[in-house]
C-alpha cells in the first residue's frame, strides 16, 4: 500500500513536471507525423520532407514567441500582420542601398519602433488592446502602402537582388530563428520581464499590489512582441522574396498562424516549456497542411481541419476545472 | 470673435462646395484586388495616364479579392461620390450586390479582367443586362489562354502538370482551369500513347510567402511533376512558387508557366526559371475605363437587354527575344500615349472594341514609327 502511494505520488509529480510537457508534445508530433505517413507513405514525412516542413514553420514560431509576451498577460495585438508587412517593406527598401544591413536592421528596427509606439498608445489611451491595435493595423497598412511608392527600383517590395536571399533558406534562417528562440528562453527564465509577464497574466491586481509596475511591463511586452515580429518579417520577406502591401485589414490574415503557436505555448505554460510548445505547435500545423496536400485535400478544407485540430489540442491540454470562470 | 470665425468657416466651406460642384470633374473609382502588386501596379500606371489625359479624377479601393470587400468597395466608391467605377471582382456572385449598389446610386460600372458567365451565373447575367448602369465587361479568352499554355508545356515534354491557383471559386481561375483541362484532353486525344495528366489545384493566395509554401507542399507531395502552372493571382504567387522551385534545387527541371508577366520575366526566361508566360494584358482595365467614361459623358448607350463585351488579347512570351520586344513598348513605355488616349475616348464602342482586339507588340511598333 505504502509502495503504491509512493508510485502514484511520483506519477503525479511527473505529470506536472516539464518532462511530461515535453513528452506530450513529442507524442503529439509523432502522432500527426505517423497518421499522415501511414495514409500517404510515398509523399509525406520522409526525412527530407520533414526538414522542409520545419523550415516553413520556423518563421511562424518566431512570431508566436513574440505574441506569447502579451497573450500571457491577457492582451492582444491585431497589428502584428500589418507590422510584418511594413517592416518587410522597410527592410526591402533599405536593402537597395545597404544590402544585408539594410534588410536586417530595417526589419528589426521598424518592428521594435512599432512595438514601442503600440505600447505608448495603449498605455496613454487606456482602452482595450484589441481596439487600439485594430486602429493601428489600419494606420500601419496605409504607411506600408506609402513605403512601397518610395521604392523606385522597378520591383517595389521585391527582393530582386539574389545576393541577399540568405535568410530564405538554411542555414541562415535556422540561425535567425534559433537566436530568437534562445532569446525567448532567456527572457522567460532568467529575467524579471518573463517572471512579471507571467505574474501579470496570473493576477494583475495581485502583481500590482506586490509592487510590479504593470504598465511598464505591458509596454515592454509590446516592444518585445514587435521585436520578434521584426525577426519574423525578415524571415517571411526572405522566404517569399518579397512582400505585398495590402489594405482593408487584409494583413490580419498574417496574425493567425503565429497566434496558433502562441496558444500551444500558453497551453503548455504550466509545464514550463512554452517555447518548445510554440515551435512544435507550429511544426504540427505545417505538417497537417502538407499532409492534407499529400492526400490531395483542397486547401479550403485544410483551414477547417487545422482549426479543428488546434481547438482539440488546446481544449484537451488546457481545459479549465468544472465551474471555473473562463475568460 | 468665435462667432465671426464660425461664420467665415461656414462661408468658406459653402464656397468650396459650390465651386467643386460647378467645376466637377468626372470621378471614376477602381475596385481592384491590389494596386501595388506586379499586375495591379501596371494597371494603375495606365489608368492614371488615362485619367490625366482625359482630366478625370480617379480613386482606388484594394479589396484583395475578398468577397465582402469586393461588394463593399462598390458602396465605398458610391459613398465617395464616384460617377462610375470599374471592378475586378473575384466570384461572379459578388456582381449581384455590386450591380444593385450601382443601380441604386446611379453609378456606372464595367468589369475588367472578368465577364459574367451567362450559363454559370444566369441571375447575375440577367441583372447586368437589365441594369442601365452596368455598361459592360472587358475580358480575355481565358479558356483559350489555358489551352495554349498546356499546348506549350506538352510540346516541351511535360506530362505531369501541377496546378496552383490563388483563390478558390475565382471566376477567372475557373475559366483558365477549364482551358487547362481542355488542353490536356485535346493533347491526350491526339497522343493516346503519350498522355499528359493535370493534377487538381491547390490555392496559394495572392502573396509570395503563401505562394511559396503551397508550391513546396504541391511539389513535396508530387515529386515526379515536371511542370507547374501558376494560374495567376497578380504575380506575387508566381514569385513565391519560383522561390520554392529555386530553393528546392529544381530550377529548369520543373517547367513553370503562368499568366501575368513578371517584372523580371526576361531573366527568368533566360535562366530557365520560366518556360512561358501569357500576359501583357494590363491595358484591359483601360478599355473598361473608357466604357465607363463615355457612359458618364452620355456618349455610349448600352444596347437594351444587353451590355458591351470587349475581348482583349493575351500576349505570349516564351523566350528572351519575345520579351525584349514586349519590354520596349509595354514596360519602359506605355502602349498608348496621352494623344492616343484622348483620341481613344472619342471612339465609338465598336471602334473601341476593335482597338482593344488589335493591341499587340506589332500594333504599338506601327504607331511609334
Amino acid at each position: 500500500m505504502h509502495r503504491i502511494n509512493i508510485v502514484s505520488e511520483s506519477f503525479l509529480k511527473f505529470k506536472t513536471s516539464k518532462y511530461f510537457g515535453f513528452l506530450v508534445l513529442v507524442v503529439m508530433t509523432l502522432f500527426f507525423w505517423g497518421f499522415f505517413r501511414l495514409l500517404s507513405p510515398s509523399n509525406f514525412g520522409t526525412s527530407r520532407l520533414v526538414i522542409s516542413y520545419f523550415q516553413t514553420s520556423i518563421q511562424y514560431a518566431v512570431g508566436g514567441c513574440g505574441l506569447y509576451f502579451i497573450v500571457v498577460m491577457g492582451l492582444f495585438d491585431f497589428s502584428v500582420g500589418a507590422n510584418i508587412v511594413l517592416s518587410s517593406l522597410v527592410g526591402v527598401l533599405l536593402s537597395r542601398q545597404f544590402g544585408y544591413w539594410g534588410l536586417i536592421f530595417g526589419c528589426l528596427l521598424c518592428g521594435t519602433l512599432i512595438g514601442a509606439f503600440n505600447g505608448i498608445l495603449y498605455s496613454r489611451l487606456r482602452i482595450p488592446s484589441m481596439i487600439v491595435t485594430v486602429g493601428l493595423m489600419l494606420i500601419l497598412e496605409s504607411v506600408a502602402n506609402y513605403v512601397v511608392t518610395l521604392d523606385k527600383s522597378g520591383f517595389p517590395g521585391k527582393l530582386s537582388n539574389s545576393n541577399i536571399l540568405a535568410f530564405g533558406h538554411a542555414p541562415w534562417n535556422y540561425l535567425a530563428a534559433g537566436i530568437a528562440f534562445l532569446l525567448m528562453v532567456f527572457l522567460l527564465r532568467f529575467t524579471k520581464t518573463g517572471t512579471y509577464c507571467n505574474a501579470i497574466g496570473s493576477d494583475e491586481l495581485v502583481a500590482k499590489n506586490m509592487g510590479v509596475n504593470v504598465e511598464r511591463y505591458k509596454f515592454i511586452g509590446f516592444v518585445l512582441l514587435h521585436f520578434f515580429v521584426g525577426i519574423m518579417a525578415l524571415l517571411t520577406v526572405s522566404y517569399g522574396r518579397g512582400m505585398l502591401a495590402v489594405t482593408g485589414m487584409s494583413s490580419m490574415d498574417r496574425n493567425f498562424k503565429p497566434l496558433m503557436g502562441t496558444f500551444f505555448g500558453v497551453a503548455f505554460k504550466k509545464y514550463g516549456c512554452p517555447v518548445t510548445a510554440i515551435v512544435l505547435g507550429e511544426f504540427i500545423i505545417i505538417m497537417i497542411f502538407n499532409g492534407l496536400v499529400a492526400l490531395n485535400v483542397p486547401t479550403t478544407i485544410n483551414d477547417f481541419v487545422t482549426g479543428a485540430v488546434l481547438l482539440t489540442i488546446v481544449s484537451l491540454t488546457n481545459r479549465g476545472l468544472k465551474g471555473s470562470v473562463v475568460k | 470673435m468665435k462667432k465671426l470665425l464660425s461664420v467665415i468657416l461656414v462661408l468658406g466651406l459653402a464656397c468650396t462646395v459650390v465651386f467643386a460642384a460647378g467645376n466637377k470633374k468626372p470621378l471614376i473609382g477602381v475596385s481592384i484586388w491590389s494596386s501595388t502588386d506586379t499586375l495591379g501596379s501596371q494597371c494603375k500606371r495606365i489608368l492614371d495616364a488615362a485619367a490625366q489625359a482625359l482630366d478625370v479624377d480617379i480613386m482606388y479601393v484594394d479589396q484583395g479579392h475578398v468577397s465582402e470587400k469586393v461588394t463593399g468597395s462598390a458602396e465605398t466608391l458610391a459613398a465617395a461620390g464616384c460617377d462610375g467605377m470599374i471592378i475586378c471582382n473575384s466570384a461572379s456572385a459578388e456582381m449581384n450586390a455590386v450591380i444593385n449598389t450601382c443601380t441604386k446610386d446611379k453609378m456606372y460600372v464595367a468589369q475588367f479582367f472578368r465577364i459574367i458567365d451567362k450559363t454559370a451565373n444566369p441571375n447575375e447575367y440577367q441583372l447586368a443586362c437589365q441594369s442601365p448602369y452596368y455598361v459592360g465587361a472587358v475580358h480575355e479568352g481565358e479558356i483559350d489562354n489555358g489551352s495554349n499554355l498546356i499546348k506549350i508545356l506538352a510540346a516541351k515534354g511535360c506530362r505531369k502538370i501541377a496546378l496552383e491557383g490563388w483563390n478558390s471559386g475565382d471566376a477567372t481561375f475557373l475559366l483558365r482551369w477549364k482551358g487547362y483541362k481542355q488542353g490536356v484532353e485535346t493533347w491526350n486525344k491526339a497522343h493516346p500513347q503519350d498522355k499528359a495528366v493535370l493534377l487538381d489545384p491547390q490555392y496559394g493566395g495572392t502573396t509570395s510567402d503563401t505562394g511559396r509554401s503551397t508550391a513546396e507542399a504541391i511539389i513535396n507531395a508530387n515529386h515526379d511533376v515536371d511542370a507547374l502552372i501558376v494560374a495567376g493571382g497578380g504575380g506575387d504567387t508566381l514569385i513565391g512558387a519560383l522561390a520554392a522551385i529555386d530553393s528546392m534545387g529544381l530550377k529548369g527541371k520543373i517547367k513553370v508557366v503562368s499568366t501575368d508577366f513578371l517584372a523580371d520575366l526576361d531573366q527568368q526566361l533566360a535562366s530557365g526559371g520560366m518556360a512561358a508566360e501569357s500576359g501583357g494584358h494590363y491595358a484591359d482595365p483601360l478599355f473598361a475605363f473608357m466604357l465607363v467614361y463615355n457612359a458618364i459623358k452620355g456618349n455610349y448607350h448600352k444596347p437594351a437587354g444587353s451590355f458591351y463585351e470587349v475581348l482583349f488579347p493575351y500576349l505570349y512570351v516564351a523566350s528572351s527575344q519575345d520579351y525584349d520586344a514586349y519590354a520596349k513598348y509595354f514596360v519602359t513605355d506605355l502602349p498608348y500615349n496621352a494623344k492616343e488616349l484622348s483620341a481613344m475616348a472619342k471612339l465609338s464602342e465598336p471602334d473601341l472594341a476593335k482597338k482593344a482586339a488589335a493591341l499587340s507588340i506589332q500594333d504599338v511598333m506601327q504607331r511609334r514609327k
